[in-house]
């Protein structure tokens, strides 16, 4: 008899075989199958049409699985298919752009018309009680789903709602068999992001991932002793942010492959910021520049617009409009700060208004791309800063006393609507573009 | 084709035949087809059987859609489905292996195969050798993430045979791989 304490040994090497095993299957090799002549859904339970009394029905749920579902290969090719660029002339701060933006950080951008339908994933139960908010993600204006905390009787107690509805109605699905994770100590996972309906991650100091809409979770393993710090999706790539012990690692990967390789390998030393994804394009800022990749491609060196005091805060409108908020200065959990903007992709950078004031731990910014600019601190409140004139002046539109943990998931959903969440507290929806903001229910 | 049904009894019932459930049959495929297929190819080991027993599943589902007791059941009903279309498929081939000719050439490994490092090789081949029920149990279980209540119902056991062929596979994979 095996005893106990090699067996977990023994799980480990199990799940990570199974996995390696598994993910052989993919989309793109399913796909390929069928185009190489392997059996289609229709050919080959036609030929079973001549042996067995069965064959009319089974070609007829061939026929109806084709035809309804619009062909398996169709959907399975077109899951993915990377976003159609759109043009985005105008400026981001210095000139509204056009509405109907894409969104950024905590959202998800597809191509109209290939994206899985919504109604995709488990049914969905009742809310459990004494939910708790701690990350938030949307794929459309009404789909999105957070990750939370709810007591139970058998840890863990992670849990997931998810709604359909824009937050009018929220439904339980499974969460991954992980606790929650403090950042600190323990494992687990604080951070949910969801690519479209189907496929979504939520990450910790451990990272699963679902590929059927949340009905089932499985682990994914990437460099141990580190946290993925945030996921983010664009344009047919999922990135994630692994920070080490030593470094900081960019992974990239198909959203519905389990297979994450680097795109960058930074030193920790370089204290980076989030990661900031728009199509193709992602950026990560550390005190020496900021790191630009497109997809897999190994990523160039821009200027950092805040040398010589701080990493920059970004926010993307779009390839050639980015934000940069640099601190100044600051003391007793307040700082000083300069929001800066950039035409050029990052070439060259200018200030945009004076200084302002934030407590001091500036969590997030996102742009909505029509000429509004959120800006997330915390530091005994927690507050919503919003501009809405290049940074000429900034207005607080949201305080919560008494919070200490920091935002965590603030940005556009569409150039409208915006959330965000307090971390064990609180998930706040915006539908006028983060002017008002409203407490969600669970 | 004779797949049967065992393990799916709970959801499908012969006198539930008038209900209409509405089951989205193409949105199960899009939802659930890969991740079947993953757990198909753990069972049968290679992609186009893998394919197959998952295509006969969803064949399946279309016929007997209206017996399921909810519309919730459809992906146990599924699950039950690969893990009777994985049995009947290597029981074909157990028989096939019986009267083929001793000149025929083993069958090549799948090239997927290759990106498999090797300590993930040894294990899957461990677990080859196990009985047909004692791997099922540990891919469902490992893989799938399936609770015990889940595998019990999907497997057609009881949890308790649940737990008992799943100490006695670890076990046993234990062995193999201490001497391998």
């Amino acid at each position: 008899m095996m005893t106990d304490d090699r067996r977990p040994v023994l799980e480990t090497r199990l799940r990570d075989a199974f996995a390696a095993k598994a993910e052989t299957v993919t989309d793109k090799l399913l796909a390929a199958n069928r185009a190489g002549g392997a059996p289609a859904l229709s050919t080959m339970n036609s030929g079973r049409l001549r042996r067995g009394t069965l064959g009319a029905v089974l070609a007829a749920a061939a026929v109806v699985v084709l035809v309804a579902g619009g062909g398996a290969a169709v959907i399975n090719a077109s899951r993915h298919r990377d976003s159609p660029a759109t043009p985005r002339p105008t400026p981001s701060l210095h000139s509204p752009a056009p509405t109907g933006a894409v969104p950024t950080t905590a959202v998800t951008s597809h191509g109209a018309g290939s994206a899985p339908k919504s109604s995709v994933g488990p049914k969905g139960g009742p809310v459990p009680a004494g939910f708790t908010p701690y990350s938030a993600t949307f794929v459309s204006p009404t789909d999105g789903w957070v990750l939370g905390n709810a007591p139970c009787t058998s840890a863990p107690c992670t849990s997931i709602v998810r709604t359909r509805d824009g937050g009018a109605t929220w439904q339980g699905i499974p969460a991954p068999r992980t606790p929650i994770y403090d950042g600190q100590q323990g494992s687990g996972v604080n951070v949910l992001h969801f690519a479209d309906p189907l496929n979504g991650w939520a990450a910790g100091d451990q990272l699963w991932a679902t590929h059927d809409g949340g009905a089932s979770w499985h682990q994914v393993k990437l460099a141990p002793g580190g946290q993925v710090a945030n996921v983010e999706t664009a344009a047919g790539t999922a990135y994630a942010m692994w920070v080490g012990p030593a470094s900081t690692v960019v992974y990239a990967t198909a959203p519905g492959s389990d297979r994450w390789h680097a795109v960058l390998t930074a030193p920790l030393a370089a204290a980076p910021s989030a990661l900031v994804v728009k199509g193709r394009d992602w950026y990560l800022s550390d005190r020496d520049g900021v790191y630009h990749g497109v997809g897999a491609n190994a990523p160039t060196r821009l200027a950092n617009p805040c040398a010589g005091t701080s990493a920059a805060l970004l926010a993307v409108a779009d390839i050639a409009h980015l934000d940069a908020v640099c601190v100044l200065d600051g003391a007793a959990g307040t700082v000083r700060f300069q929001l800066y903007g950039t035409t050029d992709g990052g070439a060259h950078w200018t200030k945009a208004g004076g200084t302002h004031f934030a407590p001091s731990g500036l969590d997030v910014m996102d742009d909505n791309g029509n000429g509004v600019l959120l800006l997330a601190a915390t530091a005994g409140s927690s507050v919503l800063q919003r501009t809405t004139n290049d940074g000429a002046s900034f207005t607080t539109a949201l305080t919560v006393n008494g919070a200490s943990t920091g935002w965590s998931d603030v940005g556009f959903t569409t150039s409208t609507q915006a959330i965000a969440v307090l971390p064990g507290r609180a998930f706040y929806l915006s539908r006028d573009a983060g002017r008002t903001w409203t407490r969600m229910p669970f | 084709m004779n797949v049967r049904l065992r393990g799916a009894e709970d959801a499908v019932s012969a006198e539930d035949t008038d209900v209409d459930l509405s089951i989205d049959l193409p949105a199960l495929y899009r939802t659930h087809r890969l991740a079947l297929t993953r757990l198909a190819v753990l069972l049968v080991d290679d992609v186009p059987t893998a394919e197959d027993v998952v295509q006969d599943a969803f064949a399946n589902l279309y016929r007997h859609q209206h017996r399921l007791r909810h519309a919730e059941a459809a992906l146990s009903y599924l699950r039950a489905a690969v893990l009777n279309g994985a049995r009947s498929t290597l029981r074909r081939r157990g028989t096939a292996r019986r009267y083929r000719y001793l000149t025929d050439p083993p069958a090549p490994p799948p090239d997927a195969d290759l990106q498999i490092v090797e300590e993930h090789r040894a294990v899957l081949a461990a677990v080859q050798t196990l009985p047909t029920r004692q791997r099922e149990v540990l891919v469902l279980r490992y893989w799938s993430n399936l609770t015990e209540a889940e595998i019990a119902t999907a497997m057609g056991i009881s949890r308790g045979a649940v737990k008992s062929q799943a100490s006695r596979a670890l076990d046993k994979l234990e062995e193999l791989l201490r001497d391998s």
